[in-house]
């Protein structure tokens, strides 16, 4: 399905910002699986969901999705496979438009855009069905702009806008990051639902280890621009929020060891 | 929907609110103000009134004197206009489309006759008259047979119910006047458009007049007005004595260009259409339109009478109007003479009286008539409204609008009892001289002076009826309201003038006998200085300087555009006219000091900011024009019968400082010349 | 009553203006100078086509195109090589200013005979035909002229509308607002940007045709500084339909246009100072600046008390 191989990206390369934030990722995500990324920060499980988005291009290494190879594919391109769900729930959605010509417009993800009707009658009618199912009681609003709703129910409708169209990859990007509790929690609900639902081959990025542990069938932790462990099966299963705190605290202090050798090594021999 | 509407509502409120303010400041005079039209109202007759339509073309001088022919010839047979007859003018000026829906109406029924002036009229009414054959006197055309409307080439072979009378250009009189003032005379050249009915005609017939006379007629052909220059000057290489022309309207519209060009190889010019003596035409031998005009008046009388139209015969007569100036005599290669006899045969005479500018010949002739005409100072019968609309605000404006005050009153109209004036000022914003021109309307203006080519168009095109002056216009033909000085739209005259390039020439050959290289800098998208910079090459070319010129398109460009200029071995900058000249002089005379070149310039600022000689169209010497032609308006004389006023007068300024600066010595009697010394 | 119907007229055609603004500064959200120059290229381009002969319809389409052209340069630039919006339409409308030269070949062109859609709309009156509503009077010519160009003002702000609502509009829209995600959604920013210039620089141009044709030239330089009555229009439109609903924005700036157009003409029509002039027209300009933020507090105002349970 997707296969990430041996992908690297430095950011602002060669000067003093330079930032190496992708270092030879490998990864391959089956059909239907849901993978949650998990990381400190700047481990790059952002920055990777975005380089198999098409955010940005890879510096090197080769991005294969169902078959294809993507790599150097423009972001606008990719998105017919791909639906995403943004961390800020403004970048989602379109804030002047109204909820149903948002929805019309993801209606034609990655398609060709004519000069047919976006909202007729019969796609209006399936659109606030489809509103009605989420029961958010957003299917009276559909002329609202879609600015006047709340973050949670624009992330929501951008969750429904990303699979409204069934993709071939669901990307979440700490979706429910900037979100209420409450909010978060419907959220969360939806997805798993769409989920479930579509069988929808799903890779998300969070920041909380309640929905690490608990959400998804693989788990991937990322350290330094690399894949530091992967979850799957029975392992997967077995997590707890604390198993995965743990394995955090050994993280740091992994690090910290390799910054005091590095700051030792440096004292000796500058 | 409702919430749409509601949404609607504040911005249909306020322009709803707007226009009924608009429309109350509109208001008040309206009930006072509705004007008596110019004609047909008249006095109640007592016995049967005759109803008489009279069409026109356009509103050309020749064809308003025929009309006052036809109606003073119509009184002379006892059909007075308002009493025996009543007559209702139409006036398609100049449209086509017009002239065939006016040719329906008057065909169509009401009207006891017709007559039409020009050949497109007549051929109009002929074709919209077949069915109906409403009796039709036609005029002021050719060649009727011509015309195709079945008039045959006998007197009285033509339609029943049409009868007309042809007026033929005098060609063969027209030659020979010419052979009689020089006998030596061999070789004629003629410039003509092949595309023009009637002047295939006049040439058909000077090739006869010629062949009589035993005189060569050299011929070439034009396409339009572009290609004269082009035509007269193989002419003149073919070593032609005089150059002719007759009835032709693309030559006679580049008439300015045979003018010089004639006058640079030192032959005269002769027409056969009166007028383009005052522009430098040594003769003009024409039909004289008023008589045809009464020639007609008096057919249409008898067919009024009751005379069987099909016995009438069709007339061919041409009463001549000749007309003479004596300054062109002057340098012309060959003896030319005028007899004392031709000078008592001219109906009008063109001499060095008045003249005030020897440099400038041909001059105080074309002004005597705009400035001695009304000299009485009666008080007019209402108070005029006049708007004066400018385009920008600059020291020229204000001088032109000075003058135009100042001609205003020496014509003896006084502010406050005879004419109110307003003045508006665009300030450089095309859109809000449109909306000035709208207002002086809305205002009831009677007449629009306005400064400056863009207001004249802006006033032309808006305003149908209200007369309008012009003064501070470089090129009225180019702006398009006119073809030639006397051709022009029947509701504009005026003055106008550009920089005196030719004059410039001998004082710079004063100044620096040595020069040979000219340098230029015009601005390219002013239509004046596109204008101005031409005028300057082809005035170089006649000095035999070599013109360096380039484009500037910014004020920001000037210092590197001099430079570039300074660099071409130039001996001295000369500047046509342009606003973008005018605002970036400083920085051009700053680069041209460096390179220790001269710069000469034609604005009256330049010489204090340090150009070597300046010679200035003197603009408030053009506003006083105007304000002369706005007089004779306001006096009663129809816009249309006023000729174009072409400004020539200059003003000399020196800048001493500049010209030692130069290395440069002003001869004393260049000095004694100038209007003014700036130290 | 003509003051009124002149500056309707005029109004109504630079509502064209107007709307070409409206797409690309609202719309798109892109501040696009070009309009400057591609108001003069379409005034050039009908009146060269006007002399030579062409029907006049036809001239006013192939200004049009011109418009749409140059739109289309100025987008590639900002699109594909990347050149900073604002600098893109300076460079091109300052290059603009040669092509128009180029296509008039000279600075000023007047069209005193040619047939144009104003004489066409004219036809439809005699010339002396007047009409008269109890104390004032108007050329039904006037009437016919100001008829004409609704019906085509009518007919371009009907069809924009239109056009918002498909698919491809929709698209066009979204790119203004929110590129992220759009962007996401499989339409290639960019071109959409190239595409909306077009359409905005074609509107532009039919504006400068209608304008040449009906103030009887072109000018090369009757362009400068149009931009400015355009972005007024579009705010004092914008002001004045307090919404951002694609269709009111499209009647609001037509509304912004013919308001500000009055408002010069009563100006005009007091007899201000000629001196004034720019003054009073930039206070107009800063009115419609500031007057937004004024009609949105006093709807505000209403709005709670007429429904105290929103907010």
């Amino acid at each position: 399905m997707l296969d990430i191989q041996q992908i690297a990206k430095t950011f602002h390369a060669g000067t003093p910002n330079e930032v190496r934030a992708l270092r030879g990722v490998d990864l391959k995500i089956e059909p239907g699986s849901f993978v949650i990324l998990i990381g400190t920060n700047g481990s790059g499980k952002s920055t990777l969901l975005n380089a198999v988005a098409g955010s940005f291009l890879v510096d090197t290494g080769r991005l294969k999705l169902n078959g294809r190879e993507i790599t150097r594919w423009p972001e606008h391109r990719r998105a017919q496979f791909i639906g995403r769900v943004f961390q800020n729930p403004f970048t989602g959605t379109a804030p002047s438009m109204t909820i149903a010509e948002n929805l019309a417009l993801a209606a034609k993800r990655g398609r060709t855009r004519g000069l047919g009707w976006a909202l007729s009658s019969s796609t209006k009618n399936d659109l606030r069905e489809r509103i009605r199912a989420m029961g958010l009681g957003l299917e009276d609003r559909l002329d609202n702009a879609i600015g006047s709703l709340s973050g949670g129910q624009r992330q929501s409708l951008t969750l429904l806008m990303a699979g409204l169209l069934k993709p071939d990859l669901l990307l979440l990007d700490e979706h429910t990051a900037a979100l209420d509790p409450k909010s978060a929690d419907q959220v969360i609900r939806l997805t798993e639902e769409f989920i479930r639902r579509d069988r929808l081959t799903t890779l998300m990025v969070t920041h909380s280890m309640h929905q690490a542990a608990h959400l998804g069938d693989r788990l991937i932790m990322m350290v330094r621009g690399r894949v530091h462990h992967d979850f799957q099966g029975a392992e997967k299963r077995r997590l707890t929020p604390e198993n995965l705190l743990a394995r955090f605290e050994e993280v740091r202090r992994a690090d910290q060891l390799d910054e005091t050798a590095a700051e030792m090594l440096g004292r000796q021999y500058v | 929907m409702w919430d749409t509407l509601k949404r609607l509502s504040l911005g249909l409120a306020l322009i709803v609110f707007a226009s009924a303010i608009l429309l109350l400041s509109d208001a008040p005079r309206r009930t006072s103000l509705t004007r008596e039209p110019d004609h047909g109202a008249g006095p109640v007759p007592l016995a049967k009134v005759m109803k008489v339509a009279l069409m026109q073309m356009a509103s050309q001088p020749i064809i308003e004197e025929g009309a006052d022919g036809v109606i003073a010839g119509l009184k002379e047979a006892g059909f007075a206009v308002g009493t025996a007859i009543q007559l209702k003018r139409f006036n398609a000026e100049g449209d086509l489309a017009t002239v065939n829906a006016m040719a329906q109406e008057l065909t169509g029924g009401g009207f006891d006759l017709v007559i039409t002036l020009t050949t497109s009229a007549l051929q109009a009414v002929a074709n919209a008259n077949q069915q109906r054959r409403v009796p039709h006197v036609f005029g002021l055309v050719t060649d009727p047979t011509q015309s195709g409307v079945g008039v045959g080439s006998e007197p009285l072979d033509h339609p029943a119910h049409m009868v007309g009378v042809g007026t033929l250009q005098p060609v063969a009189e027209s030659l020979r006047m010419a052979r009689q003032m020089n006998p030596k005379l061999t070789r004629v050249g003629v410039a003509w458009n092949p595309a023009e009915v009637n002047s295939e005609i006049c040439t058909k017939l000077a090739r006869e007049a010629c062949r009589e006379l035993k005189l060569d007629l050299l011929e070439a052909t034009v396409e339009n007005t572009a290609a004269v220059h082009e035509a007269v000057a193989s002419l003149i290489a073919r070593d032609v004595d005089l150059l002719w022309i007759g009835g032709d309207v693309s030559v006679l519209a580049a008439f300015e260009v045979v003018a010089k060009a004639a006058q640079n190889a030192r032959i005269p010019v002769c027409t056969c259409i009166p007028g383009n003596a005052k522009k430098g035409s040594l003769f003009d031998v024409g039909a004289n339109y008023f008589e045809v005009g009464r020639g007609i008046g008096h057919l249409a009388g008898r067919v009024l009478s009751g005379d069987e139209i099909a016995k009438l015969p069709v007339e061919r007569s041409t009463p001549p109007k000749l007309m003479v100036n004596t300054l062109a005599l002057k340098g012309l290669r060959d003896a030319w003479a005028v007899s004392a006899q031709v000078l008592a045969q001219a109906d009008s005479v063109i001499d060095e009286q008045g003249q005030h500018d020897k440099a400038l010949p041909a001059t105080k002739a074309s002004i005597a008539p705009v400035r001695t005409t009304n000299t009485d100072s009666a008080p007019l019968s209402k108070v005029w409204q006049l708007r004066l609309l400018a385009y920008i605000n600059s020291p020229d404006v204000e001088e032109a609008e000075q003058g135009l005050r100042d001609g205003l009153k020496n014509a003896g109209v006084m502010e406050g009892r005879d004419f109110e004036l307003k003045v508006a000022n665009a300030q450089g914003d095309m859109t809000s001289l449109h909306g000035m021109v709208e207002s002086a309307l809305a205002d009831h203006a009677d007449l629009l002076l306005t400064i400056s080519t863009q207001a004249l168009q802006s006033a032309v095109q808006r305003a149908r009826n209200t007369p309008i002056v012009f003064t501070m216009v470089a090129n009225p033909f180019a702006a398009g309201v006119a073809t030639t000085e006397t051709e022009h739209l029947a509701s504009v005259t005026g003055a106008y003038g550009s920089n005196d390039v030719d004059a410039m020439m001998p004082i710079i050959k004063q100044v620096l006998p040595n020069a040979r290289r000219v340098g230029a800098l015009y601005a390219p998208t002013e239509v004046n200085s596109v204008y101005s910079h031409e005028l300057l090459v082809k005035a170089a070319k006649g000095a035999s300087y070599e013109l360096v010129s380039l484009g500037i398109n910014s004020p920001s460009e000037a210092p590197d555009v001099t430079q570039s200029l300074c660099g071409q071995q130039i001996d001295l900058i000369c500047l046509p006219n342009s606003n973008l000249a005018g605002s970036s002089f400083p920085t051009i005379v700053q680069s041209a000091r460096k390179a220790k070149v001269p710069v000469f310039g034609f604005l009256g600022s330049m010489v204090s900011q340090g150009a070597v000689v300046v010679l200035t169209r003197d603009y408030h010497d053009m506003g006083a024009d105007s304000g002369q032609i706005a007089a004779r308006v306001m006096r009663g004389e129809k816009p249309a019968a006023i000729p174009l006023h072409q400004s020539r007068k200059n003003r000399l300024l020196i800048n001493m400082a500049a010209t030692k600066a130069a290395g440069l010595t002003i001869p004393g009697e260049l000095l004694k010349r100038a209007d003014r010394v700036v130290e | 009553m003509s003051l009124l119907v002149g500056s309707f007229t005029m109004g109504l055609i630079l509502s064209l203006l107007a709307l070409g603004v409206l797409v690309s500064f609202r719309i798109l959200a892109f501040r696009d100078l070009t309009v400057d120059g591609s108001i003069a290229l379409g005034g050039a381009v009908a009146a060269t086509l006007l002399v030579a002969g062409w029907n006049p319809w036809l001239a006013t389409a192939a200004a049009c195109l011109a418009g749409a052209l140059a739109g289309t340069v100025t987008g590639v630039l900002a699109t594909r090589f990347q050149i900073n919006g604002l600098l893109a339409g300076i460079l091109v409308m300052t290059a603009l200013y040669s092509v128009n030269l180029r296509v008039m070949g000279k600075s000023n062109l007047p069209l005193m005979k040619e047939q144009t859609i104003i004489t066409m709309a004219q036809r439809f009156a005699a010339s002396d035909a007047r009409w008269s509503f109890s104390r004032w009077e108007v050329p039904v010519q006037d009437v016919a002229i100001v008829a004409m160009i609704s019906l085509l003002i009518g007919l371009v702000a009907v069809t924009m509308y239109a056009f918002f609502r498909t698919n491809l509009g929709l698209a066009m829209r979204a790119s203004g607002d929110n590129e992220q995600m759009i962007r996401a959604l499989g339409v290639e920013v960019g071109w959409m940007t190239t595409f909306g210039l077009a359409l905005s620089n074609g509107l532009v141009a039919l504006a400068g045709a209608l304008l040449v044709q009906y103030q009887g030239f072109a000018d090369v330089q009757m362009g400068i500084g149009m931009v400015v009555w355009g972005f007024a229009s579009v705010i004092i439109g914008e002001s004045l339909v307090g919404s951002r609903q694609i269709g009111l924005l499209l009647v609001g700036a037509v509304m912004g246009s013919i308001l500000f157009r009055l408002l010069v003409a009563i100006a005009l029509r007091w007899g201000l100072n000629p001196n004034d002039l720019k003054l009073v027209t930039a206070l107009f300009v800063f009115a419609a600046l500031v007057l937004p933020g004024a009609i949105a507090i006093v709807r505000k105002h209403f709005a709670q008390r007429s429904s105290p349970l929103a907010s």
